[in-house]
């Protein structure tokens, strides 16, 4: 579990100002960086202002994020950027839709994992139909599908 | 009543089966909890890519309305409102469903739905042309403030910190300046050949209303718990009913229009203002939390009657009215439609058609609502595993089938998940798409400022001198300073 307060909040906002505005005026003299550069002016301003009210913020709230439980979808996620691909969306999805249905399942019976295949199965058959049947999208392949 | 002329079009078989499947998939969609409105449009708009114009704004149009009217039964049979607009609807609809009238409860949801519905569309008929053609009066410094208003005002109502609000506006403003600039043609911030294009908007408006969801949901699964039995009621005795809530009704459709044509307000705005001002008014007030029908009359006919003229500042300034308006501007700027007097002189018959068929996805919102209650109990009772599976593989294909470019899907898995960890850091997706969409538009009128303005007193100058500059530059001042006095009230009461 990942706990955010208010301070890292005001830490990410001004790291992330400084950054695009670095990018934003070296990027090059002309006046096409002009509208980005007074943007990035502007998120400056802001994040030091967010600064400063957080020494007159009275109440601290604290953000938490379940890490554990989601880090099998953000695995997921990168494995799709990476390979997704190479293995085709047909067969990277599958095994997508499959995953998360079993692993964010609270009752892993026999009975519930061939339900899961079953739903699995009719889903990617309706998103071939909708896809590549009816809108006519060549999406990238593996082997047969 | 130019609108009439154009009421032919939508009766055609294939927009009137748009139409149909429009509605019902948006009462279905609508009924899930965690399906907003306006993750629901972002997620229809690359199936609309496909179509003509005049069918993929109908089919947006139709998922809008029901969408907001559909969430209504969820609040209504779970306590879980199945958008922000339906916050209000729980008060007094879950009470009522609870003391064994869910059925009559949702008969005054969907009529009050209908009517306040019609009288936002008629609104948005008669008021829109006025206001474009006002529009016409526009120049680049103008326009430049214009879009800076709209993303000021969706920054300050859709975010509980107003500094965050702007900043998530400036993060959008600044990710529109990726790529070729329109103007000059220079190419900027080009870090990955992926991003040579410049952030496709479809890509982003998938990722940043769909992703973070589908996080949430597999974060805080919720338990659905057993569904009411529908009790016998007449349809006919609760439309009388209905209609004889005279005040209820005028409380909502009011109060629904006027929210609704502020910029930036929304359904859970005016749910909540009409819920608020009914009960202040009502003999029995003790009633109110306990399934008085007033309640739910006033919340759904007020966010009903948002949509319509939510769309007026839209299609003629290309400020939304509410978040889900936001992203309907993406749905108009992919088909080449550009917000403002164009909409009703080059693109009028599409324009009209679309508005048109409004009135009737009313009609059949209201028709199929008070059927379709009894199919949305398997929807709601949908896992929430299955949901998060589907909408991922929904967003992936959707994306892709747009461009038929694999880095469009990168682009939006990355800002999901990005804006998801950042809306733990208080931040919302709304000013960011916002700030995606309006930033073409201000960063092209800023630049024809400046090259007027150099031959002129100098830019500054330029941008702040006359009424019209003076009285946008005064609204933004007061939408910013209304946030601030908002939230220090709301933190004062915490």
């Amino acid at each position: 579990m990942i706990e955010i307060k208010n301070l890292t909040t005001v830490i990410i906002t001004i790291t992330l100002s400084i950054l695009l505005a670095f990018v934003s005026f070296t990027g090059g003299a002309s006046e096409a960086y002009l509208f980005p550069k007074i943007i990035t002016s502007t998120m400056i301003i802001l994040s030091t202002l967010s600064l400063l009210f957080y020494f007159f913020e009275k109440n601290q709230k604290i953000a938490k994020i379940n890490m554990i439980k989601l880090s099998v979808y953000l695995i997921l996620i990168i494995l799709f950027i990476l390979f997704g691909e190479i293995l085709g969306f047909y067969f990277s999805a599958t095994l997508i839709f499959l995953i998360i249905c079993y692993y964010y399942s609270e009752n892993k019976a026999t009975k519930v994992i061939i339900y899961n295949l079953l739903v699995t199965v009719f889903f990617m058959l309706f998103i071939y139909f909708l896809f590549s049947v009816l809108l006519k999208v060549q999406v990238p392949r593996f082997f047969l599908f | 009543m130019e609108f009439l002329s154009y009421f032919s079009n939508v009766f055609t078989f294939t927009n009137l089966t748009i139409l149909l499947f429009g509605t019902v998939g948006g009462l279905l969609m609508g009924a899930a909890p965690g399906l907003s409105p306006t993750m629901a449009v972002a997620l229809l708009i690359p199936f609309t890519f496909k179509m003509s114009p005049e069918q993929g704004l109908i089919m947006l149009g139709a998922v809008y309305t029901s969408t907001v009217a559909g969430g209504a039964i969820s609040a209504i049979l779970l306590k879980i409102p199945g958008a922000p607009a339906n916050i209000a609807t729980v008060m007094d609809g879950y009470p009522m469903a609870k003391s064994g009238k869910p059925k009559e409860a949702l008969h005054y949801c969907f009529i009050s739905s209908f009517i306040g519905g019609v009288i936002g569309i008629f609104i948005l008929i008669f008021f829109t042309p006025v206001l474009a053609g006002f529009a016409l009066k526009f120049g680049p410094s103008h326009m430049f403030w214009i879009a800076i208003f709209g993303v000021t005002v969706i920054a300050t109502l859709d975010s509980n910190s107003i500094i965050k609000g702007l900043f998530s506006g400036a993060i959008g403003l600044w990710l529109a300046t990726i790529g070729y600039d329109s103007v000059l043609g220079v190419e900027r911030f080009v870090f990955n050949p992926i991003f040579s294009g410049g952030i496709n908007i479809i890509a982003a408006l998938v990722g940043l209303f769909a992703i973070p969801q589908v996080l949430s949901m597999l974060e805080d699964k919720q338990n659905i718990s057993d569904q009411f039995e529908m009790e016998k009621r007449s349809l006919f005795q609760s439309i009388v009913y209905n209609i004889s809530r005279i005040k209820a009704l005028a409380v909502g459709s009011i109060s629904g229009v006027i929210i609704g044509l502020i910029p930036g307000a929304g359904g859970q705005i005016a749910g909540l203002v009409s819920y608020d001002q009914i009960k202040k008014i009502s003999k029995n007030k003790e009633n109110f939390g306990k399934g008085e029908p007033d309640g739910i009359i006033a919340a759904e006919s007020a966010n009903n009657a948002m949509v319509g003229p939510s769309l007026v500042p839209l299609l003629t300034l290309g400020v939304p009215g509410s978040p889900t308006a936001a992203v309907l501007l993406g749905g108009l700027l992919i088909h080449g439609m550009f917000p403002g007097s164009n909409l009703f002189t080059v693109y009028a018959e599409t324009t009209w058609t679309f508005i048109d068929s409004l009135l009737v996805a009313q009609l059949m919102m209201l028709v199929f609502g008070l059927y379709i209650s009894g199919l949305a109990k398997y929807v709601i009772k949908t896992p929430q595993n299955y949901m998060a599976a589907a909408i991922t593989i929904l967003a992936i294909f959707g994306t892709y089938s747009v461009q038929h470019n694999f880095a469009d899907v990168i682009v939006m898995l990355f800002l999901g998940v990005s804006m998801f960890f950042l809306s733990k850091f208080g931040f919302t997706a709304a000013p960011i798409v916002l700030g995606l969409i309006l930033g073409p538009i201000a960063e092209t009128n800023f630049t024809q400022a400046k090259i007027i303005a150099d031959t002129q007193n100098g830019i500054f100058s330029y941008l702040t001198s006359g009424p019209l500059n003076l009285t946008i530059i005064s609204l933004c001042i007061i939408s910013i300073t209304y946030g601030f006095i908002t939230e220090m009230k709301k933190k004062k009461n915490d």
